[in-house]
Protein backbone atom coordinates (compact mmCIF):
# COMPACT_ATOMS: atom_id res chain seq x y z
CA UNK A 1 0.00 0.00 0.00
CA UNK A 2 1.25 3.48 -0.91
CA UNK A 3 1.23 5.66 2.23
CA UNK A 4 1.87 9.40 2.54
CA UNK A 5 3.00 11.10 5.73
CA UNK A 6 2.91 14.90 5.76
CA UNK A 7 4.24 16.64 8.86
CA UNK A 8 6.55 19.63 9.28
CA UNK A 9 7.94 18.33 12.57
CA UNK A 10 10.93 16.04 12.11
CA UNK A 11 10.33 14.09 15.33
CA UNK A 12 6.69 13.43 14.39
CA UNK A 13 7.73 12.30 10.91
CA UNK A 14 10.27 9.91 12.42
CA UNK A 15 7.69 8.55 14.89
CA UNK A 16 5.11 7.77 12.21
CA UNK A 17 7.51 6.46 9.61
CA UNK A 18 9.35 4.24 12.12
CA UNK A 19 6.13 2.84 13.55
CA UNK A 20 4.84 2.11 10.03
CA UNK A 21 8.06 0.36 9.04
CA UNK A 22 7.48 -3.33 8.78
CA UNK A 23 3.88 -2.90 7.63
CA UNK A 24 5.08 -3.56 4.10
CA UNK A 25 3.87 -0.22 2.80
CA UNK A 26 5.55 2.14 0.35
CA UNK A 27 6.19 5.26 2.45
CA UNK A 28 6.32 8.81 1.08
CA UNK A 29 7.27 11.44 3.63
CA UNK A 30 6.78 15.18 3.04
CA UNK A 31 7.33 18.34 5.08
CA UNK A 32 4.69 20.74 3.75
CA UNK A 33 1.31 20.93 2.11
CA UNK A 34 2.57 21.63 -1.40
CA UNK A 35 4.94 18.64 -1.35
CA UNK A 36 2.07 16.52 -0.06
CA UNK A 37 -0.20 17.69 -2.90
CA UNK A 38 2.50 16.81 -5.45
CA UNK A 39 2.53 13.20 -4.15
CA UNK A 40 -1.28 13.08 -4.01
CA UNK A 41 -1.51 14.30 -7.62
CA UNK A 42 0.82 11.59 -8.91
CA UNK A 43 -0.77 9.14 -11.37
CA UNK A 44 -0.91 6.57 -8.64
CA UNK A 45 -2.22 8.49 -5.62
CA UNK A 46 -1.45 7.21 -2.11
CA UNK A 47 -4.16 4.99 -0.65
CA UNK A 48 -3.56 5.98 2.96
CA UNK A 49 -2.63 9.54 3.97
CA UNK A 50 -1.53 10.87 7.36
CA UNK A 51 -1.84 14.67 7.36
CA UNK A 52 -0.64 16.86 10.17
CA UNK A 53 -3.27 19.56 10.68
CA UNK A 54 -0.77 22.41 10.88
CA UNK A 55 1.61 21.71 8.01
CA UNK A 56 2.76 24.89 6.25
CA UNK A 57 1.61 25.75 2.74
CA UNK A 58 -1.77 24.08 2.61
CA UNK A 59 -2.90 22.69 5.95
CA UNK A 60 -4.04 19.12 6.48
CA UNK A 61 -7.75 19.91 6.59
CA UNK A 62 -7.57 22.01 3.41
CA UNK A 63 -5.73 19.16 1.67
CA UNK A 64 -8.45 16.77 2.84
CA UNK A 65 -11.13 18.99 1.23
CA UNK A 66 -9.17 19.07 -2.04
CA UNK A 67 -8.79 15.28 -1.98
CA UNK A 68 -12.53 14.83 -1.51
CA UNK A 69 -13.29 17.21 -4.38
CA UNK A 70 -10.82 15.68 -6.82
CA UNK A 71 -10.16 12.02 -6.03
CA UNK A 72 -13.71 10.75 -6.28
CA UNK A 73 -13.25 7.52 -8.22
CA UNK A 74 -10.76 5.95 -5.86
CA UNK A 75 -10.71 8.04 -2.68
CA UNK A 76 -7.76 7.57 -0.32
CA UNK A 77 -8.20 6.98 3.41
CA UNK A 78 -7.23 10.19 5.18
CA UNK A 79 -6.17 10.42 8.81
CA UNK A 80 -5.63 13.88 10.33
CA UNK A 81 -2.86 13.97 12.92
CA UNK A 82 -2.84 16.77 15.46
CA UNK A 83 -1.60 17.57 18.94
CA UNK A 84 -4.94 19.26 19.58
CA UNK A 85 -7.76 17.00 20.62
CA UNK A 86 -10.57 19.49 21.03
CA UNK A 87 -13.99 18.16 20.06
CA UNK A 88 -14.58 21.05 17.61
CA UNK A 89 -11.33 20.31 15.76
CA UNK A 90 -12.06 16.62 15.40
CA UNK A 91 -15.52 17.47 14.06
CA UNK A 92 -14.05 20.01 11.63
CA UNK A 93 -11.54 17.47 10.28
CA UNK A 94 -14.20 14.78 9.82
CA UNK A 95 -16.57 17.30 8.20
CA UNK A 96 -13.83 18.23 5.70
CA UNK A 97 -13.72 14.59 4.65
CA UNK A 98 -11.15 12.95 6.95
CA UNK A 99 -11.82 9.31 7.73
CA UNK A 100 -10.12 9.37 11.10
CA UNK A 101 -8.23 11.53 13.58
CA UNK A 102 -5.12 10.68 15.63
CA UNK A 103 -3.89 12.80 18.51
CA UNK A 104 -0.20 13.31 19.18
CA UNK A 105 1.78 11.81 20.82
CA UNK A 106 1.24 8.86 18.52
CA UNK A 107 0.84 5.55 20.28
CA UNK A 108 2.17 2.53 18.39
CA UNK A 109 -0.62 0.17 19.45
CA UNK A 110 -3.29 2.74 18.67
CA UNK A 111 -1.69 3.39 15.26
CA UNK A 112 -1.63 -0.33 14.51
CA UNK A 113 -5.36 -0.58 15.24
CA UNK A 114 -6.16 2.49 13.12
CA UNK A 115 -4.00 1.13 10.28
CA UNK A 116 -5.93 -2.15 10.37
CA UNK A 117 -9.23 -0.25 10.10
CA UNK A 118 -7.88 1.75 7.14
CA UNK A 119 -6.72 -1.45 5.42
CA UNK A 120 -10.11 -3.08 5.96
CA UNK A 121 -12.06 -0.09 4.61
CA UNK A 122 -9.73 0.27 1.61
CA UNK A 123 -10.11 -3.44 0.81
CA UNK A 124 -13.91 -3.15 0.87
CA UNK A 125 -13.71 0.02 -1.25
CA UNK A 126 -11.44 -1.72 -3.77
CA UNK A 127 -13.86 -4.60 -4.11
CA UNK A 128 -16.75 -2.19 -4.61
CA UNK A 129 -14.86 -0.24 -7.27
CA UNK A 130 -13.90 -3.42 -9.12
CA UNK A 131 -17.44 -4.79 -8.96
CA UNK A 132 -18.83 -1.49 -10.27
CA UNK A 133 -16.33 -1.51 -13.13
CA UNK A 134 -17.31 -5.06 -14.00
CA UNK A 135 -21.04 -4.23 -13.87
CA UNK A 136 -20.47 -1.15 -16.00
CA UNK A 137 -18.58 -3.25 -18.51
CA UNK A 138 -21.32 -5.86 -18.58
CA UNK A 139 -23.94 -3.14 -19.08
CA UNK A 140 -22.19 -1.57 -22.08
CA UNK A 141 -19.91 -4.19 -23.59
CA UNK A 142 -20.34 -7.60 -25.11
CA UNK A 143 -18.72 -10.09 -22.79
CA UNK A 144 -17.36 -12.39 -25.52
CA UNK A 145 -15.89 -9.90 -27.98
CA UNK A 146 -15.28 -6.85 -25.76
CA UNK A 147 -16.92 -4.49 -28.27
CA UNK A 148 -20.04 -2.48 -27.33
CA UNK A 149 -23.27 -4.41 -26.94
CA UNK A 150 -26.37 -3.65 -29.00
CA UNK A 151 -27.92 -1.23 -26.46
CA UNK A 152 -24.73 0.81 -26.06
CA UNK A 153 -24.13 0.69 -29.84
CA UNK A 154 -27.53 2.20 -30.64
CA UNK A 155 -26.90 5.04 -28.16
CA UNK A 156 -23.48 5.56 -29.78
CA UNK A 157 -25.05 5.78 -33.26
CA UNK A 158 -27.42 8.46 -31.93
CA UNK A 159 -24.40 10.40 -30.67
CA UNK A 160 -22.78 10.02 -34.11
CA UNK A 161 -25.93 11.43 -35.75
CA UNK A 162 -25.63 14.52 -33.53
CA UNK A 163 -21.92 14.83 -34.34
CA UNK A 164 -22.61 14.62 -38.11
CA UNK A 165 -25.33 17.28 -37.84
CA UNK A 166 -22.90 19.60 -36.01
CA UNK A 167 -20.07 18.97 -38.49
CA UNK A 168 -22.32 18.70 -41.53
CA UNK A 169 -20.93 15.27 -42.38
CA UNK A 170 -22.43 12.09 -43.79
CA UNK A 171 -23.03 9.04 -41.64
CA UNK A 172 -22.45 5.49 -42.83
CA UNK A 173 -24.34 2.88 -40.84
CA UNK A 174 -23.39 -0.68 -41.74
CA UNK A 175 -24.45 -4.16 -40.72
CA UNK A 176 -21.84 -6.90 -41.09
CA UNK A 177 -22.63 -10.58 -41.05
CA UNK A 178 -20.05 -13.36 -40.83
CA UNK A 179 -20.73 -15.57 -43.84
CA UNK A 180 -21.72 -19.18 -43.17
CA UNK A 181 -21.29 -18.74 -39.44
CA UNK A 182 -23.80 -21.47 -38.71
CA UNK A 183 -21.65 -23.84 -40.70
CA UNK A 184 -18.53 -22.79 -38.73
CA UNK A 185 -20.38 -23.48 -35.47
CA UNK A 186 -21.79 -26.79 -36.67
CA UNK A 187 -18.62 -28.05 -38.30
CA UNK A 188 -15.90 -26.83 -35.92
CA UNK A 189 -17.97 -26.50 -32.75
CA UNK A 190 -19.15 -23.54 -30.69
CA UNK A 191 -15.81 -22.86 -28.96
CA UNK A 192 -14.21 -22.36 -32.40
CA UNK A 193 -17.22 -20.24 -33.41
CA UNK A 194 -16.62 -18.04 -30.37
CA UNK A 195 -12.96 -17.68 -31.37
CA UNK A 196 -14.05 -16.58 -34.85
CA UNK A 197 -16.34 -13.93 -33.32
CA UNK A 198 -13.47 -12.67 -31.13
CA UNK A 199 -10.94 -12.58 -33.96
CA UNK A 200 -13.46 -10.98 -36.31
CA UNK A 201 -14.33 -8.14 -33.90
CA UNK A 202 -10.65 -7.62 -33.04
CA UNK A 203 -9.63 -7.28 -36.69
CA UNK A 204 -12.60 -5.07 -37.60
CA UNK A 205 -11.91 -2.83 -34.58
CA UNK A 206 -8.26 -2.48 -35.62
CA UNK A 207 -9.28 -1.57 -39.16
CA UNK A 208 -11.69 1.15 -38.02
CA UNK A 209 -10.67 4.65 -37.00
CA UNK A 210 -10.61 5.15 -33.21
CA UNK A 211 -13.75 7.29 -33.28
CA UNK A 212 -15.88 4.90 -35.36
CA UNK A 213 -18.59 2.90 -33.59
CA UNK A 214 -18.52 -0.90 -33.53
CA UNK A 215 -21.00 -3.06 -31.66
CA UNK A 216 -22.11 -6.66 -31.67
CA UNK A 217 -25.65 -6.28 -32.91
CA UNK A 218 -26.59 -9.88 -32.18
CA UNK A 219 -25.30 -13.40 -32.95
CA UNK A 220 -22.79 -13.03 -35.78
CA UNK A 221 -24.03 -9.56 -36.81
CA UNK A 222 -22.05 -6.41 -36.08
CA UNK A 223 -23.01 -2.76 -36.48
CA UNK A 224 -20.66 0.02 -37.55
CA UNK A 225 -21.31 3.78 -37.62
CA UNK A 226 -18.74 6.07 -39.22
CA UNK A 227 -18.87 9.82 -39.91
CA UNK A 228 -17.69 10.65 -43.44
CA UNK A 229 -16.57 13.88 -45.05
CA UNK A 230 -17.20 12.43 -48.51
CA UNK A 231 -19.26 9.54 -49.80
CA UNK A 232 -16.14 7.90 -51.36
CA UNK A 233 -14.68 7.27 -47.92
CA UNK A 234 -17.37 4.68 -47.29
CA UNK A 235 -16.24 2.43 -50.10
CA UNK A 236 -12.61 2.63 -48.97
CA UNK A 237 -13.45 1.95 -45.34
CA UNK A 238 -15.75 -1.02 -45.88
CA UNK A 239 -13.63 -2.56 -48.61
CA UNK A 240 -10.69 -2.38 -46.18
CA UNK A 241 -12.79 -4.21 -43.61
CA UNK A 242 -14.07 -6.83 -46.07
CA UNK A 243 -10.56 -7.51 -47.31
CA UNK A 244 -9.06 -7.58 -43.77
CA UNK A 245 -11.61 -10.21 -42.73
CA UNK A 246 -10.99 -12.26 -45.87
CA UNK A 247 -7.24 -12.24 -45.29
CA UNK A 248 -7.09 -12.45 -41.52
CA UNK A 249 -4.97 -15.10 -39.91
CA UNK A 250 -7.40 -16.92 -37.68
CA UNK A 251 -4.69 -18.33 -35.37
CA UNK A 252 -6.46 -21.68 -35.07
CA UNK A 253 -5.22 -25.23 -35.37
CA UNK A 254 -7.24 -25.67 -38.52
CA UNK A 255 -7.69 -23.21 -41.35
CA UNK A 256 -11.16 -21.66 -41.31
CA UNK A 257 -12.08 -19.37 -44.17
CA UNK A 258 -13.98 -16.41 -42.83
CA UNK A 259 -15.60 -13.72 -44.96
CA UNK A 260 -18.16 -11.04 -44.26
CA UNK A 261 -21.09 -9.54 -46.12
CA UNK A 262 -21.67 -5.85 -45.51
CA UNK A 263 -24.80 -3.73 -45.99
CA UNK A 264 -24.18 -0.01 -45.79
CA UNK A 265 -26.62 2.87 -45.56
CA UNK A 266 -25.16 6.33 -46.25
CA UNK A 267 -27.20 9.11 -44.78
CA UNK A 268 -27.10 12.90 -44.38
CA UNK A 269 -28.22 13.19 -40.75
CA UNK A 270 -30.83 15.72 -39.71
CA UNK A 271 -32.93 16.22 -36.63
CA UNK A 272 -35.47 13.80 -38.13
CA UNK A 273 -32.95 10.95 -38.48
CA UNK A 274 -33.91 7.74 -36.71
CA UNK A 275 -31.35 5.06 -35.84
CA UNK A 276 -33.91 2.29 -36.41
CA UNK A 277 -34.55 3.47 -39.99
CA UNK A 278 -30.85 3.56 -40.80
CA UNK A 279 -30.33 0.06 -39.40
CA UNK A 280 -33.36 -1.19 -41.36
CA UNK A 281 -31.88 0.17 -44.61
CA UNK A 282 -28.46 -1.30 -43.79
CA UNK A 283 -30.15 -4.63 -43.08
CA UNK A 284 -31.88 -4.59 -46.47
CA UNK A 285 -28.53 -3.85 -48.14
CA UNK A 286 -26.95 -6.71 -46.18
CA UNK A 287 -29.67 -9.06 -47.39
CA UNK A 288 -28.85 -7.98 -50.93
CA UNK A 289 -25.10 -8.54 -50.38
CA UNK A 290 -25.75 -12.07 -49.14
CA UNK A 291 -28.06 -12.73 -52.11
CA UNK A 292 -25.33 -11.57 -54.46
CA UNK A 293 -23.05 -14.37 -53.31
CA UNK A 294 -21.68 -13.12 -49.95
CA UNK A 295 -18.25 -11.54 -49.21
CA UNK A 296 -19.67 -8.41 -50.84
CA UNK A 297 -20.56 -4.83 -49.95
CA UNK A 298 -23.89 -3.32 -50.95
CA UNK A 299 -24.46 0.37 -50.30
CA UNK A 300 -27.80 2.21 -50.30
CA UNK A 301 -28.72 4.62 -51.66
CA UNK A 302 -26.58 3.40 -54.50
CA UNK B 1 0.77 34.61 37.82
CA UNK B 2 2.30 31.19 38.43
CA UNK B 3 0.74 28.30 36.57
CA UNK B 4 0.49 25.01 38.36
CA UNK B 5 2.04 22.06 36.64
CA UNK B 6 0.91 18.57 37.46
CA UNK B 7 3.19 16.73 35.10
CA UNK B 8 6.62 15.22 35.60
CA UNK B 9 9.45 16.74 33.56
CA UNK B 10 9.95 13.59 31.48
CA UNK B 11 7.69 10.60 31.09
CA UNK B 12 10.24 8.23 29.56
CA UNK B 13 8.17 5.17 30.34
CA UNK B 14 5.11 6.54 28.52
CA UNK B 15 7.13 7.46 25.42
CA UNK B 16 8.88 4.07 25.45
CA UNK B 17 5.54 2.23 25.65
CA UNK B 18 4.02 4.29 22.86
CA UNK B 19 6.98 3.35 20.66
CA UNK B 20 6.26 -0.31 21.35
CA UNK B 21 9.29 -0.63 23.64
CA UNK B 22 11.73 0.35 20.92
CA UNK B 23 14.60 1.87 22.93
CA UNK B 24 16.70 2.62 19.84
CA UNK B 25 13.85 4.57 18.26
CA UNK B 26 13.21 6.47 21.48
CA UNK B 27 16.86 7.49 21.69
CA UNK B 28 16.91 8.51 18.03
CA UNK B 29 13.87 10.69 18.63
CA UNK B 30 15.38 12.16 21.80
CA UNK B 31 18.53 13.02 19.90
CA UNK B 32 16.47 14.64 17.15
CA UNK B 33 14.47 16.58 19.74
CA UNK B 34 17.69 17.81 21.40
CA UNK B 35 19.14 18.79 18.00
CA UNK B 36 16.06 20.84 17.13
CA UNK B 37 15.01 22.35 20.43
CA UNK B 38 17.50 25.26 20.49
CA UNK B 39 16.35 26.40 17.06
CA UNK B 40 12.70 26.00 18.07
CA UNK B 41 13.40 28.18 21.09
CA UNK B 42 15.12 30.89 19.06
CA UNK B 43 12.31 31.17 16.47
CA UNK B 44 9.82 31.37 19.32
CA UNK B 45 11.79 34.19 20.97
CA UNK B 46 12.12 35.99 17.68
CA UNK B 47 8.34 35.80 17.19
CA UNK B 48 7.95 37.10 20.74
CA UNK B 49 10.18 40.09 20.04
CA UNK B 50 7.97 40.92 17.05
CA UNK B 51 4.80 40.30 19.07
CA UNK B 52 3.69 38.06 16.22
CA UNK B 53 0.99 36.05 17.98
CA UNK B 54 0.18 33.87 14.95
CA UNK B 55 3.79 32.86 14.61
CA UNK B 56 4.20 32.37 18.38
CA UNK B 57 1.23 30.03 18.40
CA UNK B 58 2.43 28.09 15.34
CA UNK B 59 5.95 27.55 16.74
CA UNK B 60 4.68 26.62 20.20
CA UNK B 61 2.28 24.16 18.56
CA UNK B 62 5.04 22.53 16.55
CA UNK B 63 7.32 22.22 19.58
CA UNK B 64 4.40 20.72 21.51
CA UNK B 65 4.17 17.95 18.90
CA UNK B 66 7.80 16.87 19.12
CA UNK B 67 7.96 17.32 22.91
CA UNK B 68 4.94 15.09 23.36
CA UNK B 69 6.50 12.41 21.15
CA UNK B 70 9.51 12.09 23.50
CA UNK B 71 7.43 12.47 26.67
CA UNK B 72 8.71 15.94 27.67
CA UNK B 73 5.45 16.65 29.48
CA UNK B 74 6.36 19.92 31.19
CA UNK B 75 7.50 21.35 27.85
CA UNK B 76 4.15 20.25 26.42
CA UNK B 77 2.33 22.07 29.26
CA UNK B 78 4.40 25.22 28.63
CA UNK B 79 3.60 25.11 24.91
CA UNK B 80 -0.13 24.74 25.59
CA UNK B 81 0.03 27.75 27.94
CA UNK B 82 1.91 29.77 25.29
CA UNK B 83 -0.67 28.84 22.63
CA UNK B 84 -3.48 29.97 24.95
CA UNK B 85 -1.72 33.22 25.81
CA UNK B 86 -1.04 33.90 22.12
CA UNK B 87 -4.71 33.21 21.35
CA UNK B 88 -5.61 35.84 23.96
CA UNK B 89 -3.02 38.27 22.48
CA UNK B 90 -1.58 38.55 25.99
CA UNK B 91 2.07 39.44 25.43
CA UNK B 92 2.99 39.52 29.14
CA UNK B 93 1.65 36.05 29.67
CA UNK B 94 3.39 34.80 26.52
CA UNK B 95 6.64 36.25 27.83
CA UNK B 96 6.33 34.65 31.26
CA UNK B 97 5.33 31.28 29.76
CA UNK B 98 8.29 31.38 27.38
CA UNK B 99 10.57 32.02 30.30
CA UNK B 100 9.10 28.96 32.09
CA UNK B 101 9.57 27.01 28.87
CA UNK B 102 13.24 28.02 28.74
CA UNK B 103 13.79 26.62 32.21
CA UNK B 104 11.98 23.40 31.43
CA UNK B 105 13.88 23.00 28.20
CA UNK B 106 17.14 23.49 30.00
CA UNK B 107 16.09 20.83 32.57
CA UNK B 108 14.93 18.33 29.94
CA UNK B 109 18.13 18.84 27.93
CA UNK B 110 20.25 17.99 30.95
CA UNK B 111 18.07 15.01 31.86
CA UNK B 112 17.99 13.59 28.36
CA UNK B 113 21.70 14.15 27.69
CA UNK B 114 22.50 12.41 30.96
CA UNK B 115 20.20 9.53 30.02
CA UNK B 116 21.75 9.21 26.57
CA UNK B 117 25.25 9.29 28.05
CA UNK B 118 24.45 6.36 30.29
CA UNK B 119 22.13 4.32 28.10
CA UNK B 120 23.13 4.74 24.47
CA UNK B 121 22.10 1.64 22.50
Amino acid sequence: MKVLIADDDEVSRLTLSSLLEGYGCELHVTKDGHEAMAVINQTEAPELIFLDWNIPGINGVEITSLIRQNLIDSPPYVIIVSSNNKKEQIIEALAAGADDFITKPIDGLFLRAKYAVAERILRVQDRLINTNKMLEKLAYYDELTGVMNRRAGIVAVDIEIERCIRKNELLAVALLDIDHFKHINDFYGHPEGDKVLKQFSKHVQQTLRPYDVLCRYGGEEFLIAACLKKRDESELLFERIRSTVENMDMEFNQAIDVTTSIGVCIHQPSEHSKVANLIKQADEALYEAKGAGRNKIVTVPD
Amino acid sequence: MERETTHVLWDREGAYNRLLNDEALLQKMMQMFLDNVEKAMSVLESALSQKDFVSIKAHAHKLKGSASAVGALRVVDDCIAIEEAADANDIDRVESEISLLKNDISDIQLTMIDYLNHNTT
